[in-house]
This record gives structure tokens, sequence and C-alpha cells, in this order.
């Protein structure tokens, strides 16, 4: 054959056959190492920065179990990605690594803004509750001077400092301290709500509205009918309203004693007295330190009924006294008009009052007469901030400020 | 020729056994030590409390070092290489090194911030008393000054237990009453000014 003829020595025929053949496999596996999925020499940081970012934001707090299994899925992830490193190249899963890889990006970019919004939720739910508790301890504090809550001053006092240090806490972003405060200023301050609302729940009771308003129309049936001055005392709106022929004359701003809206039950309590009382004595300036005088007939036979009673149910010590010496009077001489239960105006009013009033005038001293008054609106939120108080979230379990 | 030959294959046998020995690396026992000690050192520190991210960077790496340790336990003993595991380690002891550092300053921070709001509290509780003690006094001022009373009552048992809480180093629980103290004795200050002011007088001393 003229092929064989052509120069080609037969004896090196498979040598080129074999050379050519080991130079395309040898090529082939260069291609296909070149373009093999490769690890990275390092794990890549991104995973690990998100762990610690999540953890900062208090993820191991908030989803102890979501976290720890994030967490361990990169120590996990990382172990394979080292392993693999090591493998022979062709025998190497990089394909599973990058999906897990790709995988747990995602998950700690959830996790970090899950634990983001908890914590911001948290310390939003916990900032609102802390003042909502100091609003309400300037309810009661409001209350100091009407009503009795010298007993639980104290407590009133510590709520507000357990309050303050729990303020404190926010600023250093320790919110699990802060929650601490915030639940025994809570506690503290229980006594002190009960205390208030027991005295104030009298000025929305109808039967008591109804006792006052009556006292007030057979005064001012009196003087209708005789055409006299009397007095009537509203402790709750702090008026003295003069009345002529049964008609208002003039309204003055009175001052109270230092618990002048409770009811008054005993010597010292710095309530003022609620009853229909009569002018027994008037006192002329320089016969009294306060201005000019009048002195009301309290105790009356009722109030002493009232006392023993309340002597015999031992609501009241038995050493205690009634009291008395209950006046209308002027201006104290260091200017201050808070009285031990008194009714006390300014010195120009008083000598209006003084002037029309007369021995036996009548003078009712009611608490309300209707039950939109102020104290049952300021009793009706403390109540409501009593029965709806702000959920406090759960203790977050944090590792991270033991 | 004999000889020379069983010269060879005893030579042959000592550089294998000899590259052997020296492919069989060691394991970083002493660097894991020393990268523990550190990390204990730091949080004695109180780097827990007050370097709790720079801690947490040390115990991440610490955690990456032994996870190294563990993949080079299970490579074959020629290839086995410590190196990494070695240089992690390394980078343990400074990262420990640096959250003990970090967590000791702020630490001494928070203790000179804690010592400046325990003696402006007691300035001002001080202030709040003497105020009280002019304030206006007279019929019906009891419960007012009962409050006001109470108020620096409260505040002074809050003082009285930072001693005890200073102790435990617990700097910025009493930064956070000595500051509790303070805003109640300026309230008392306010209001005895305002009282004073309402009235014109002073009760004479």
């Amino acid at each position: 054959m003229q092929w064989w003829g052509s120069g080609w020595h037969p004896a090196k025929r498979p040598a080129i056959w074999l050379t050519t053949g080991a130079l395309i496999i040898l090529s082939s596996l260069f291609v296909a190492w070149w373009n093999a999925d490769r690890l990275p020499p390092l794990f890549p940081p991104q995973l690990e920065s998100l762990d610690r970012q999540a953890w900062t934001h208090g993820a191991e707090a908030f989803s102890l179990e979501r976290y720890t299994a994030f967490h361990q899925d990169i120590t996990d992830l990382r172990t394979q990605w080292r392993r693999e490193q090591s493998r022979w190249w062709p025998t190497a899963d990089t394909q599973t690594l990058q999906t897990t890889y790709q995988r747990l990006l995602h998950e700690g970019t959830d996790l970090l803004e899950a634990s983001k919004h908890q914590k911001s939720t948290r310390h939003q739910q916990l900032t609102t509750a802390l003042e909502s508790e100091r609003r309400q301890v300037n309810r009661l504090r409001a209350l100091i001077g009407i009503f009795d809550v010298r007993r639980n001053l104290r407590a009133l006092s510590v709520t507000e400092g357990l309050l303050n240090q729990a303020a404190s806490r926010f600023k250093q972003d320790r919110d699990d301290q802060a929650r601490i405060l915030l639940l025994q200023a809570r506690e503290s301050l229980l006594p002190v709500e009960s205390q208030a609302m027991a005295q104030m729940k009298r000025y929305g009771a109808a039967s008591q509205l109804a006792k006052w308003n009556h006292w007030v129309a057979s005064t001012l049936k009196w003087s209708s009918t005789t055409g006299g001055t009397a007095m009537i005392v509203l402790k709750a709106s702090g008026q003295l309203v003069l009345y002529q022929h049964g008609k208002p004359l003039r309204r003055f701003p009175i001052e109270l004693g230092f618990s002048g809206l409770q009811e008054k039950i005993q010597e010292g309590d710095g309530a003022t007295p609620e009853g229909q009382f009569r002018i027994l004595q008037k006192k002329e300036a320089g016969a009294t330190k306060f201005h000019k005088a009048l002195l009301l007939n309290y105790p009356t036979s009722e109030h002493r009924r009232r006392f023993q009673e309340a002597k015999v149910r031992g609501v009241v010590a038995a050493h205690r006294a009634i009291g008395g010496l209950i006046e209308i009077h002027g201006q104290q001489p260091n200017g201050n008009n808070t009285t031990n239960g008194c009714i006390a105006l300014d010195n120009a009013d008083m000598d209006v009052v003084f002037y029309l009033a007369k021995e036996g005038t009548p003078v009712t001293v009611v608490g309300a007469l209707q039950s939109d008054n102020w104290i049952v609106k300021a009793l009706h939120d403390i109540t409501e901030h009593t029965r709806h108080r702000i959920a406090l979230p759960a203790e977050s379990g944090s590792v991270r400020h033991p | 020729m004999g000889t020379v030959i069983q010269s060879f294959k005893t030579g042959a046998l000592v550089l294998l056994f000899g590259t052997m020995l020296m492919a069989c690396a060691e394991k970083p026992i002493q660097g894991s030590d020393a990268a523990l000690q550190a990390l204990q050192a730091a949080k004695q520190a109180g780097a827990t409390e007050y370097a709790p991210e720079a801690l947490r960077v040390a115990e991440d790496e610490y955690q990456k070092a032994q996870e190294e340790i563990g993949v080079q336990d299970n490579t074959f003993m020629l290839t086995r290489n410590y190196d990494a595991a070695n240089a992690l380690l390394t980078k343990v002891a400074g990262d420990a090194e640096k959250a003990k550092i970090a967590a000791i300053a702020n630490k001494q921070q928070a203790k000179s911030e804690a010592e400046g709001s325990v003696v402006l509290a007691k300035t001002s509780l001080e202030e709040a008393k003497n105020q009280l003690a002019q304030a206006p006094t007279g019929k019906g001022t009891q419960a007012d000054l009962q409050a006001l009373r109470g108020d620096l009552q409260a505040a002074e048992a809050t003082l009285g237990e930072i001693d005890a809480i200073m102790a435990k180093e617990d700097f910025l629980g009493v930064k956070a009453k000595a500051e509790s103290v303070q805003t109640l004795a300026t309230r008392v200050n306010e209001q005895v000014a305002q009282a004073i002011l309402k009235t014109g007088k002073h009760k004479k001393a």
C-alpha cells in the first residue's frame, strides 16, 4: 500500500498516539482543575461577623435556641470547610458547602434583624411602662395635702427612687436590671394606690352624693325661706359660696386641711369635717391670729355619735379625741393658707364673708355635688392604671450581663 | 559490595524514620493552655461585664483554634500541621490581652464615674437637707414637709446601700443609685425653693 510507503516508520506510530493521548488527557485535567470550584484559603468572615453582631444585639438572650443552632452551624461549616480544603480537589464537595454558607448568611441576617427588632421593642415596652409608672406616682403625689397619704409617703418616695434607678439602668443599656427595678417600683406603689383609691371613692358614691345634695338643698331652702345668708363649702372644687335668699351671691376660693378632702375621723388627721354646721362665734381681728375667724359648731352630735362608733369598731384608738376648733378664717401669719382642717380664705375675701356672717349662720360643708368632679376623674385614672398596667416583657435570660 | 548495599539500606531507613519523626508535628498544648489562661485573666479583669465584645472576639478565635486542632488531629500523620492552630492561639492570647486591658480601663472609668456620682449625690442630699431646714413651716405645711422629708429619707437609705454595692464592684449599679439620690434631692431642693418663693419667707434659723 502506498500509505505504508509514505515515509512514516510504522514502529514510531504508537508512541505518537500515546503522546497525543497523554497530552489530551493532561489538557482536559488542567481545564477541569482550572474550572473546578475551589474554596477560599480562609473561611469568609461575613458569617462570623453576623454571629457576633447578632450576639451583641442580644440574639442569645432573645432567641437562645435559634442562636445556638446558628452558632453551631457556623462551627460545623467551618470544620467542614477545613476538611474539604485538605482534600484532593476532584473529591472536594464544595457545592454543599456553598449552599450551606448561603443559607447561614440568610439565617444570620434574619437573626440579626429579629434581635435588633426584639431588643428595640423590649426597650420601648419597658420605657413606656416606666413613664406610665411615673405618671401614676405624679397622680398620687398630687393627692398629698388633700388626702391623707402620710402613712405611705415613704413608699411613694421609695417608688420614685426605684424608677429613677430604672431610668439610669436604661441609659446604661441594662434593660434587665431596669426591668427588675420597675417590678420593685410597682410592688412598692401598690399600698399607696389602694389607700388612695379607698379614700377617693366616696366622691363618686351615689349614696354619699345624695346625702351631700340633700344637705345643700335643705340649707338653700332655709336661705330661700328666711332670706338669710348661708354658706356652702364645696371641698372638691375648693370654693365657699355665699347665698342670700337661696341665690348665690359670691364665690371665694378656699384652702382646706392638709388632708382636707378626706372624711374627718379624729383630731389631728388634717381632714375638714363635712356636715351642716352653724357659726358659733365671730372672732374679730386681734381675737385670732388668722386675721378674722368664724368658729363652727363642730363636732355636732352626729359627729360625736359616728366618732364613738369608730372607737367601738376599733377604727380610732381609744385614747384619741374627736378634735374641734374648726373655723372659717383668713390667712396665716406666714402667708400659708393650708390648714389643719379649717377653711381658709384670703384676708380680703374673709372680710366680706365675716361682714355678711352672723352667729347662727348655717354653713354646710360637702365633698361634691356632682359625680363628674375631678376626684372621680383622678380616681378613674389611678384605677385604670392599676387595672391595665403595661405588661412587662419576660426576662430576657441574658447571659451577656450577669 | 554487600556491605555497601547494607549501608545504603540502613541509611535509607534512618532517613525515612527521621522524616517521619519530623513530619509528626507537635500538638500545641502549651499554646492552648496559654490562650486559656489569657482568657481567664481577661474574665477576672471583668471583661464579661466591661469589655464583652472584645472578650467575645478572643473566645471566637479560641474556638477556631480548637477546631483547627481537631482537623489536624484527624489528618494523616505525615501531612499533619498545627501552624495555623498555633497562629490562632497566638492571636487568642493577644486578643484576650486586649480584652483585659479594655476591661480594666472601662471598669476604672465606671468606677470613677460611680465615685463622681456618689459625691454629687451626697452634695445634693446635703443641700436638700439644708434647704428643707429653711423651708417655711406653719399650720398646714406638715403634709408637704413630711413628703419632702420622706423623699430625703428614702434618698439617704439608697445612699446607705451604695457602700455594699461598691464593695461588690458593681459600679454601674452604684451610679444608678447615686443618680436616683441626686434626682430626688434636686426635686426636694426645687420644691422647697418654690415654697420659699411662694411665701417669701425662710424659717428662722
